[in-house]
């Protein structure tokens, strides 16, 4: 469970993820003219230079750090909530950030409110839901229902923004975010999104271990030593930013924050301190592939949010299968 | 360094206390027994003790310091807890949970260290668990969880170990086997509060016992002194009765259904013995 050797691959894979998204699309790229345009040498026709560096390298960046962020806040959220069925769109705060985002394109406000926007009804979500799960005895199902129900609830108010939304330039921009796609991620956003969530990431990273005790019952995380209450609350606010972050630039992606630590446990085990980092890698690199099947698989796009789906649901009826052979418990 | 609760009251509901008015101190390197009815207060009080619960009225002190005013970290440094079996959602190894334990002397974002390891290798190997730091802890039976958690309290290096029920749910073997490990760490001057609901393992292993009841301490000292059929009869409200072996063994228990197997004891001229305990519960009765 502990291979060493299985982290050189684990930062691979997005690497080569993205390196390889270069040279796929619409217009194939040559092996030459994509390293001579990310070594900054001529001999490259300027349109190619632009597509390769301008949009190719950017969107798979957006992408590699979209799906780390939502892989790495899905297993913080798994751990903290001692659950492994939840992600943050199952706590219902993508659909908070979704609607705070919604909210602010309505209101025609600056980008960086839209993020924070985003920020606050995601937090908003996900403080319904803990309450809401708090009030029935907080077992896995109620959180998950709790979940579903504020998740709901979001998605209903979304709705109404849509209705209000003007239906002409409005409502399709809302639509097809909602629907998740990168496609108009550039280097700005790339940029946002870094400088945005380092602090989100960063904490994360920092206090992987700590997510180890926080996974026990709450009394014994204090009976060792532990803050719970405000080591809890800090990596629910790392992981909403992270979530806020990712929903703003590519809408409602599911699956990834599920799915991603499922997969890091069974390569590095259980532990918070591998499975962060784990998670993180293994999700960049696995939303920079669906990103780029998204745009090669038709000639039009694929809407991201759909393809996750596709492959998300029987990737997750799969672990729970898995899970359920291995004699695990959902209480 | 004493833990002392002084005058403690503890309610869940308002109006109905669980605890009210326990006094109770806990010496360095003692081990303590804590027995009482269900519902009288045994785990309110571990937790209140423990740092995990704080009392509505009254202190608990470490040494002359309020325990409520030290940090979670500082306070887990001092005391250990640990729980009644529980199945954690993910499939730690049993090392890793051990190493839960070096938390408190861990700072907020470091992770265990190489001598954290040690320590919590040892403290495997104190609990007879030498080779199983690599197996999943969700794997391991009741018992082999027990001591792991018990390694985890041993990890944290407290000087006060509060556990709760440690013999519940095991085998007889079991049973013995965790109470006398726990006793064996008074040598190692740490000091630990045990709740069990059997009153011969308290006599088997405690020097000191308090009975509780009610949420008050009904009795306290010494174990052949407090646990007797009379006191249990107060406590309880059921009949005990004392039974002592040929090599000095002793045994509390239940009166119902007694006769015959003390008439053959008495046959084994251990008779007196046991004739003058239950004498004892006689009066109560």
């Amino acid at each position: 469970m502990k291979r060493r050797g299985i982290w050189p691959a684990l930062v691979l894979f997005p690497v080569a993820a993205v390196f390889v998204s270069l040279f796929i699309g619409r217009y194939p790229m040559g092996l030459g003219e994509v390293v001579r345009s990310l070594l900054f040498l001529g001999g490259v026709p300027p349109t190619s230079r632009a597509l390769i560096l301008g949009v190719r390298l950017p969107r798979a960046l957006g992408a590699a750090l979209v799906g780390g962020y939502l892989a790495g806040a899905g297993a913080a959220f798994q751990g903290i909530f001692r659950n492994p069925l939840v992600d943050s769109r199952i706590l219902g705060v993508s659909a908070g950030a979704a609607f705070g985002a919604a909210l602010a394109l309505l209101l025609g406000i600056p980008w960086y409110l839209v993020e924070g926007f985003a920020f606050a009804f995601g937090l908003l979500a996900v403080f319904l839901v803990v309450l809401v799960a708090r009030r029935f005895g907080g077992s896995v199902l109620v959180l998950i229902i709790s979940g579903i129900l504020v998740g709901s609830l979001f998605s209903a108010f979304l709705g109404l923004i849509k209705y209000l939304a003007d239906p002409l330039d409005v409502l399709p921009a809302i639509t097809y975010w909602l629907l998740g796609s990168l496609s108009g991620t550039r280097w700005d956003a790339v940029g946002k999104l870094f400088v945005v969530c380092v602090m989100g990431a960063g904490a994360l990273l920092l206090l992987r271990w700590r997510l180890n005790v926080l996974s026990l019952d709450e009394r014994e995380a204090v009976a060792l030593g532990v803050n719970a209450t405000r080591l809890r609350t800090w990596v629910i606010l790392a992981g909403t930013l992270l979530v806020a972050a990712a929903v703003s630039q590519a809408g409602m992606i599911g699956w990834i924050g599920l799915i991603t630590p499922h997969a890091a446990r069974a390569l590095v085990g259980p532990d918070h301190s591998r499975v962060i980092p784990a998670s993180m890698l293994m999700g960049a690199g696995f939303l920079t592939v669906l990103d780029l099947l998204s745009r090669s698989l038709m000639a039009s796009e694929v809407p991201l949010g759909v393809l996750t789906g596709i492959v998300g649901v029987p990737a997750f009826l799969f672990l729970f299968m898995r899970h359920l052979a291995r004699g695990g418990g959902w209480r | 360094m004493t833990l002392s609760a002084r005058g403690i009251s503890y309610a869940y509901v308002p109006g109905k206390p669980v605890l009210h008015g326990v006094s109770l101190e806990i010496d360095a390197g003692e081990t303590l027994f804590l027995l009482g009815p269900n519902g009288s207060g045994k785990t309110t009080l571990l937790e209140c003790l423990g740092g995990l619960r704080r009392p509505r009225e009254g202190h608990v002190l470490l040494g002359d310091v309020d325990l409520y005013k030290l940090s979670p970290r500082e306070r887990a440094r001092s005391i250990g807890y640990v729980p009644q079996v529980h199945r954690p959602v993910f499939g730690y190894s049993v090392l890793e949970v051990v190493l839960m334990g070096r938390t408190p002397h861990l700072g907020t974002f470091s992770p265990p260290g190489r001598e954290d390891r040690r320590i919590a290798l040892d403290a495997l190997e104190a609990v007879g668990l030498s080779g199983y730091a690599g197996r999943p802890y969700t794997e391991l039976s009741g018992g082999e969880m027990r001591l792991v958690l018990i390694a985890r309290g041993l990890a944290q290096e407290a000087r006060f170990l509060l556990l709760d029920e440690p013999d519940a749910h095991l085998d007889p073997k079991h049973q013995h086997g965790v109470l006398s490990l726990v006793r064996g760490f008074s040598s190692r001057g740490l000091a630990t509060l045990v709740t069990t609901h059997n009153p011969t393992h308290a006599l088997l292993h405690a020097r000191r016992v308090a009975l509780l009841q009610g949420g008050s301490i009904l009795a306290r000292g010494p174990a052949e002194d407090v646990l007797t059929p009379g006191r249990l009869y107060e406590a309880y409200g059921m009949e005990f009765v004392l039974l002592v072996g040929e090599d000095g063994h002793r045994a509390l228990v239940p009166a119902q259904g007694i006769p015959s197997s003390a008439s053959t004891d008495r046959e084994r001229g251990t008779g007196s013995a046991s004739s003058r305990a239950s004498s004892e519960s006689l009066p109560a009765a």
